[in-house]
This record gives C-alpha cells, structure tokens and sequence, in this order.
C-alpha cells in the first residue's frame, strides 16, 4: 500500500509485517463475523427493504458480553487466552523469537512510522473484533465449529510462517538479527553509518561502568563484566568468538586493528626466521594498510624481498577463480616465498580467492611457504571453513567492516599447531594469551580506560546479539542471495559487474557512463557505498562497490538497483545535448529507514 | 511429499475461505438459536428462590409462582424424559427500580452465557416481561411467555415475531369478548370500573373503541370510574343506585373487585339518603350483573363457603379455571385450580416440542411451526397454533369466555 509518498504496509519479511498480516487477517474474518452478528442481533428487516432498529440491542449485547466475560469461568479464560496471545504477539514480540532463529528480517524493526501506525491500529481493531465475536461464536455454534472458527484464523495466520509448508515462491528464507537497527541505505562498511539505538545504550552503560576514578571496579569489570549489559568479561567475549568461528579461543588474541594483527603475524614470521634471508609474497590487490604495513613497516625493519604479484588486471577482466590461483602458484613456484600474506576475500572487487586450493597446490610444489591470511573482508561476507584456518598459520581480520562492530578491533587467530610442524615460531608465552597486546601485566601496571577497551564491548554487544542468534551460514547465505539478486537486477539495467557469481556478498559495479557522478548522486540520496579503482591494461577503471549486510532485504536491494538505474539514466540525459529540462529523480528509495 | 505439501498450502485458504463463508450462511440463515439438547431457562418472579423444581411450593397468591408449579409439575410428568429446567428467579432485580432492566438483561446474559441453551420461558406477568422479552429478541433465542397478556409486549414495535411466542389471548382480545358480551345484553347500563394501570387503561380504552357505535346509538350507556385511592365505593353506591345499571364491569385486579363487589352486595337504599325511585321493592343490587376482568377474579371468589353473591358474576378468563382443558365438561362452573399453573405446565410441554424436533431437520427452521404442532391435549384447553405474529390463533378454544362464579347467584 503506497499513497503519496507513505509506505502503510510494513515489509513481509519484517516482524512488524507479521503483525501487520495477522491483525489483517483477524480483522477481516473477525470482522466478517462481528458485521454479520451485528446485523443478525441488532438490525430488523421489515417489508419493503426497510430496516430499523430492534429495541435496546446494545444494551443486551452489552450484558451479555460482560456476562460472557465475567460471568463464566470458560468466558473468563478465553478473555484472559485471548489478551495474553495479543500481548505475546503484539506487545512483547514472543513469537520473535522463533522467527528470528529461522527467517530473515524477522525481528527486524524496519517499518515506516505510518505502518506501525497502521499496525497498531489494525491490532487494536482486531482484539475488539476478536472480543466482540467470540461470545457470539460459541453462542451460535456448537463447540468444535465455534473452536474452529475462533483458532482457525490465528492457525493459518501462523502457518505460513512455519517452516512445514514451504514457500509457493520457493523464496528461500535466512536468518538475520532482531536487535539493532542499522541503516539500510548503508552498503559499504557501517563505520559511516549512525551508532544504532541499542548498541549505543550497550556502549553508554559500559563507560559508566568504567569509571577512571574507580580503577579497581573497571579491571573487575573488564574481566567478569556486568549484569546490567551484555558485556561478561574478556574470557566471554573471547567464547564469543570462539563459538561463532569455530576455532579455539586459545588461538586467538585481540588487536588494536587487522593491520596491528597482521604486523604482529608476519614480525613473529619474520622474527623466528633471524638472519635467514626471507621473500614475502603479496599481491597488488591487498587492502592498502596491509599493503602499507608490510612495506612501509615491516619490510624497513626486516629487510625482507618483498614479491608483488599483479592480479587486478585479472580480477578487473572477470577471470575465473582458477586463473588467479594459476598466476599466484605460478609466482609462487618461480619467486618461493616463505611467507605469503593474501586476502581470502579481495579488498576492492570482493572477489574470493580459492585458498585451499591455492595452499594444497603450493604443498604439492613442496613448498614451504606459511600464509598469513587477512580474512577481514571475508569474515562476515563468506562463511570461512576450517579448512581455511588449518592451512594458514595466521588469520587475520577485524571486528568493524563486516562483523559491523564498531570501531574496529583486531582478531588474530594463531595456527599454533601449523607453526609447531613447520618449526617457524616457538610457543607464544602465557602472558600473550589470550589477549596478547593488553595482557594481565599490563592491566595491573595500567588503569584500564573505557577507551581502550570499547570496541571489544561493541564487537562483544554485536555477536551476542547479531551473529551468533543467527549463525555465520545463515547470515552468509542471506547476504550472498542478496549479492546474486543485485547483480540480476543490475544486468537488467544492462549494468556490467566485477566478480564471480555466487561466491562473495560484495559486487562492483563497473563500466558505466559518469562513474563518479553517479557515485557523488548516491552519496547525495544518503546511499552508503565505496568508490573503488584500479590500473587496468595501463588505463584507470572505476567502479562502484556495493556490500550486502544481512540487515538487507530484497526490497533493499531492488530499491538500490532502481536508484541506479536513474541516476545513470539520468547521467545519460545530462550528457545529451539538445535536451532541455532535467528529469527529476523520484525520492521514493529506503523510505522506511528515511 | 514437498510437493503434497505444496498441494495443501494452496488448499488452505480456499478450503478456510469456503469455510468462513459456509459459516456466515448458518449465522444468516438459522432464524433463531437453540441446541436441541440445551436447557430451558425458567424466568419467574418468585418470594423464594427454588434451585430445582423438586423444591417448588405452590403458591395460589403469586400467579409466577403457580405458573411455575404448573411447569414443574409438567417436568415431573415427563419422568425426565424431556428437557432440563433451569429455574431463574429474578425477584431481587425486579426490587431494584432504577435499575432492574440492565439488571434482567446482566442475569439473563449469565444464564445464556453459561452453556447451551434450548429456549426460555417467561412465567412473569405482563409489567415485568419486556425486558425479558427484549433480551431473547435480541439474542434470537426462542420465548414463550406464559402468563403475559398485555398487547404492547409483542407490538410491532418490539419485532418479536418469529422467536416470541405468547400463550394466552392477548388483553386486545379479551377486550373484544367483553365488548360481544356486553353486546348480548342491550340496552343496557352499565358502570365500568378501571384501576389506573396498564391492564385497567388498556381494556378501558379498548372497550370504549369497541362499543363506540353501540354507545353513540344509546344502546349502551357508560359510566366510568376510575378505581383511584380516594375512591370509596360506599360513597358511590348511591350514585350506581340512581343510574338504574343494568350491569357493573370491574376492569382490574382482585383487591379493588373485592371490595366492589362486597360493597355491592351489602348495600341497600335508604330512601332517606338515595334521591332517586327505586327500580324495585328489594333495595339492594340483587338484579344487577357483574363482569370482572381476568385480572380481577381469584380463585376465593367462586368459593362457596368464603362469598355468596346475591347477583351473578362473571369472570371473562382465557381458560376454563381449575384445570378444565378440552376433556372436561363444558359445565361453567368454575373448579378451584389456578389457572396460571396451567399455562406453566403447557408452555414446558411446547418447549418439548422444540427439543423432540430433528436439528438436522428443515422444519427446524420455522419456529411457528414446530410450536403449532398439534399433537396432544393442553392442560388450557387452548389450542396452540400461532399467528406470524407469535400470537395464539384465534380459534374458538383460545379466546375469552366469561364463566360464572359458582358462589354468585345463577344467571
């Protein structure tokens, strides 16, 4: 339901759409009845299509009802059934719950202020309804028709929702987040996006339960936590982490940022190695500040020869996976490196590098090269498998970008058993587990400050409350749906994309007139994303990236997909001469997070 | 099994839809609402409360009451066989002047709400009766009122027809028989006395409009009296001497006819106080005829050992009083039974009526139907065969005769 420029229909997929339909269905066959009832009770047909009114109707039916209320003990309860289940649907959001496990969006508050109004409404419609009709229900019909009658609505209202009758659109549902409220228009790393409600109270609560004045109180804090907020302690968060990756809190230690992580992975590589000369292998589409880390950091420091392989002009061209694998066990074959430090997911295009094979076919060379992986644009985006973390002997990434914690915070996984067979580096020391950078010494010489320690909360906040609800597969399911529906909406639109299909929630949009005005025309509608480029058979190429969180819809996307659609129609017109007037731009787009 | 799944999901909102729909058309189309197997909710008005009919006292006084024995009677005489009584005595709301309809209605909305219901009997007099009868209007559950006879209580006004069904001759019609009865006595000069409520106003108005010819020809002359507090009859006996009245009608209840009638029956003229000739030599009403209204006779008048009456008396009732159905003689002399008793035993045995039918039947659909079939003798001796209106039919065994007391002189 769309009228000037309102969206009065909540999103299907959202918790609010699920009270908007079954308070619509309620309405309507409650409805049905009670307007049936009425004029059977209140109503008189005399000859000649004349109708009156019967003497007092409402005052009987007013008796009655109340006598139906409180006056019997099956009326009784069915009043109390009947606020309870509004009360658990509608007001304290019970059947969120199931759903949030189970559906996408469910949970989700994203409806325009003029739907939940009209849900409201609708919902408070339906329990008059309900209330007026029941008594009439049992009063006209016998018991196991009046039973069906009453239930029925609510089971079939229900029923759609479960997951024993499949969808007739055989639109595959995943899960996502019912907790914070994120910023559709945001499609690139949320750091832009505004603080969620929730996630700030978290933040607010944990500073004042920080207090500098109070040292002792804020260590106790920091490592037990707190009832009031979700924050539990450094050994809880680390649980954390442990239970969404799948891998041993033991082998994890905190950073200020992927790119601290990443210097202390390869400065420990390096450090073990001594005086042997050392080649570390990159490429040229690494993240810049790891990029920058290695070389303008690390390589004055240990004077390593440092291999960069060129792979943009492959991954610009849309080559397969296998081909960038090819070129990088090829350069890995002729410049033998000893260590190896690549993104599983590239930083710009979000094109996936096949890791597993790569490695396999590096050990199969004989090789001995130890990568050290920065999973900072795949944790979050693709879901990262064991075998990823038993093949790397660092894993690198951070709780910002995809994770949508807030500000980052690095996380360094240690492939200890890995480096132990290699016989690279030693066992860490104790005091550099688990939290390497802000370990025990440090918090007894040091008071703790809250500004120290807000992104561990934050990160903490959002994958108790996000992620681990939700499960790494069904986020990463939903997102990568999302990524294959953008790329079909845009092809539509004869809108060319970077990338494999199917594989990374990230799609660059490339080749299209005026990149940067549409680039500046969508910073301008508020549309969150990233302008990326590359050196392309020696020629600049832009293009526009685009990340699909699981707080997307397919709404998200579609309205995304059309607003490009205009704003390149209309960079096309801008650019024809002869054309006098501008066509405008509609201004109906993520209406509902406006 | 995807597939069937799939199969049954596009199965559900039609099949929900014809549902609801096929619901819809039983609401509209059952014209009132009764379980064939529910219970009769007894309204009566009643000094004490009885919970079951086993505890039920008759009382001659109260005319609720003794409809209400004549019910329980007839629940007893079906050895369990018929329907189940529940009795509902609403005494205590009817005490509650400002607010004894919102009263009535919360009662009876308790009694309905409480389970399955087959119909309600009213055994209230006509001035407690509409709240009742507005109630089962408007829930649409079947009513017979027993012992109500005011016209006004199924008027058009009410829109009744259909689930209102009425036992007894209306008022309007016992007004009519008045007026035939009246008639078979011209010329004639008659005293009509009415009490100033709805029962006296009623019949008065609708004897006059009856008569109206026959007053404007002289051929009835009326002298009314309206039977205030003030009124003494002694002071008026005079008065009745001098008008040479033919005939008396007594257009209330039986306190006011009592008094009448003993003051009639002890009055002689003194020529010192009467400025008027006598008609004959006994100075007294001797010659006189007394018509009282239903209202107005008691089962102690036409005791012989409590009043004698020098003059007859007649008492216009809707049934032979005593029990004296169709079976009995058609003596006019009047047995002792409370006649209202009857009416209660009658209206459970048309009730019964309702239950023994089929639900599944289409004959259950039309109540007037169900209840005018004729299949066994009324304890009234009415036959009970309804107008669309709800009314009894007026065939000759359900109207008004006038009876003669059997303690008055013989006509």
């Amino acid at each position: 339901m769309s009228l000037i420029a309102l969206r009065f229909t909540p999103p299907d997929e959202s918790y609010e759409g699920f009270k908007f339909r079954i308070a619509r269905l309620l309405c309507i066959v409650f409805g049905f009845f009670t307007l049936l009832f009425f004029s059977k009770h209140v109503l008189v047909y005399h000859a000649h299509h004349q109708l009156g009114l019967l003497p007092e109707p409402f005052r009987v039916i007013w008796a009655y009802l109340l006598a139906y209320y409180w006056r019997t003990s099956g009326g009784l309860l069915e009043m109390l059934l009947i606020l309870a289940g509004f009360a658990a649907a509608f007001w304290l959001n019970l059947p969120k719950q199931y759903f949030a496990d189970r559906y996408r969006d469910y949970g989700k508050e994203r409806a325009s202020p003029e739907a939940r109004s009209l849900t409201l409404l609708l919902t408070l419609m339906a329990l008059v309804l309900v209330l007026l009709s029941v008594p009439f229900l049992t009063l006209h019909f016998p018991v196991w028709v009046s039973f069906l009658v009453k239930y029925g609505p609510l089971v079939i209202g229900v029923l759609q929702y479960l997951s024993i009758l499949p969808e007739i659109s055989d639109e595959e549902r995943a899960p996502a987040i019912n907790k914070l409220d994120w910023d559709p228009r945001v499609f690139d790393t949320p750091y832009r996006s505004t603080l969620s409600h929730s996630l700030g109270k978290e933040l607010t609560a944990c500073s004042n339960l920080m207090s500098p004045s109070n040292p002792q109180s804020a260590r106790r804090f920091l490592t037990q936590g707190s009832t009031t907020v979700t924050w539990s302690g450094a050994q809880a968060f680390l649980g954390n982490l442990e239970a969404f990756l799948g891998v041993s809190a033991e082998s994890m230690t905190l950073h200020e940022d992927a790119s601290h992580a990443m210097e202390f992975a390869v400065g420990a590589l390096l450090d073990a190695r001594g005086a042997q000369a050392t080649v570390v292998l990159t490429t040229d589409a690494e993240h810049g500040p790891i990029r920058q880390t290695i070389k303008d950091r690390l390589q004055h420091i240990y004077r390593f020869q440092l291999e960069t392989v060129p792979v943009q002009n492959a991954i610009w061209n849309n080559v397969s996976p296998s081909e960038i694998v090819s070129v990088l066990v090829k350069a890995c074959i002729e410049k033998k490196p000893d260590i190896a430090v690549l993104s599983q997911v590239f930083s710009d295009t979000g094109i996936v590098l096949d890791l597993k094979e790569l490695i396999d076919k590096v050990r199969a060379e004989n090789l001995r090269t130890l990568f050290v992986i920065d999973g900072s644009q795949a944790v979050g985006n693709i879901l990262v498998e064991d075998d990823i973390f038993v093949r790397s002997a660092y894993y690198v990434f951070d709780g910002d970008g995809w994770l949508l914690g807030r500000p980052s915070v690095g996380v360094l996984v240690r492939n200890a058993w890995l480096l132990r067979i290699t016989g690279e580096v030693e066992q860490p020391t104790s005091a550099m587990l688990p939290v390497c950078s802000l370990h025990h010494e440090d918090l007894q010489d040091t008071p703790p400050t809250y500004r120290d320690f807000f992104p561990w909360f934050a990160l903490n906040y959002v994958l108790k409350h996000e992620w681990l609800p939700v499960g790494a597969e069904k986020a990463t399911k939903h997102t990568n749906n999302l990524a294959t529906l953008f790329r079909d909406e845009v092809h539509k639109r004869d809108v060319r994309t970077i990338g494999i299909w199917g594989e990374s929630s990230v799609v660059v949009i490339s080749g299209i007139p005026q990149t940067e005005a549409v680039y500046h025309a969508l910073e301008s509608k508020h549309v969150e994303c990233r302008l990326v480029s590359a050196d392309v058979d020696k020629a600049k190429v832009q293009g526009i990236r685009f990340c699909f969180h699981h707080y997307h819809s397919d709404d998200d996307v579609r309205d995304l997909a059309e607003l490009i659609g205009d704003l390149i129609s209309l960079q096309a017109y801008r650019h024809t001469p002869d054309l006098p007037n501008e066509p405008p731009v509609p201004e109906r787009y993520f209406r509902q997070s406006a | 099994m995807q597939q069937l799944l799939k199969w049954m999901r596009q199965l559900v909102y039609p099949a929900a839809a014809i549902f609801l729909i096929w619901a819809g058309y039983q609401v509209v189309a059952s014209p009132f609402i009764s379980e064939t197997n529910g219970k009769v909710v007894v309204v009566y008005d009643g000094d004490s409360t009885a919970p079951e009919c086993t505890d039920v006292a008759p009382n001659a006084e109260n005319v609720s009451e003794a409809a209400l024995a004549g019910l329980c009677q007839a629940v007893h005489d079906q050895q369990g066989h018929g329907p189940d009584v529940h009795l509902v005595n609403i005494h205590e709301e009817l005490q509650d002047s400002a607010g004894r309809v919102a009263k009535i209605y919360e009662r009876l909305g308790s009694e309905i709400a409480h389970g399955s219901v087959l119909g309600v009997i009213s055994l209230l007099t006509s001035p407690d009766s509409p709240p009742v009868v507005r109630f089962c209007r408007t829930m649409q559950i079947p009513l017979l009122l027993a012992v109500a006879a005011n016209d006004d209580l199924m008027s058009s006004g009410e829109d009744a027809a259909g689930i209102v069904f009425r036992l007894m001759p209306t008022n309007g019609r016992q007004a009519a028989q008045i007026a035939i009865w009246l008639r078979s006595r011209m010329p004639l000069r008659l005293a009509l006395f009415h009490e100033p409520n709805s029962f006296g106003e009623f019949l008065r108005s609708e004897l006059t409009r009856e008569l109206e010819p026959e007053i404007r020809s002289k051929r009835i002359i009326i002298y009314n009296f309206e039977v205030t507090e003030q009124l003494q009859f002694a002071d008026l006996m005079p008065e009745l001497w001098c008008s040479k009245l033919d005939a008396v009608a007594y257009l209330g209840f039986a306190p006011g006819a009592m008094d009448l009638l003993s003051k009639l029956k002890w009055y002689r003229a003194d020529k010192d106080q009467v400025a008027c000739e006598a008609r004959d030599a006994s100075q007294s009403f001797k010659n006189l005829t007394v018509l009282l209204a239903s209202g107005a006779y008691e089962q102690d008048l036409d005791d012989t050992d409590k009043y004698t009456f020098p003059f007859p008396v007649f008492a216009m009732l809707p049934t032979r009083p005593g029990g004296a159905g169709s079976h009995f003689s058609s003596s006019k002399t009047l047995p002792t039974e409370n006649d209202a008793s009857e009416y209660g035993y009658d209206s459970y045995m048309l009730m019964r009526r309702l239950a023994a039918q089929n639900p599944e039947s289409e004959a259950r659909t039309d109540l007037r139907r169900i209840l005018s079939q004729s299949t066994e003798e009324s304890k009234t001796g009415h036959e009970y065969r309804f107008d669309r209106n709800g009314e009894l039919q007026p065939a000759e065994k359900n109207r008004y005769q006038a009876y003669a007391l059997a303690s008055a002189r013989k006509p």
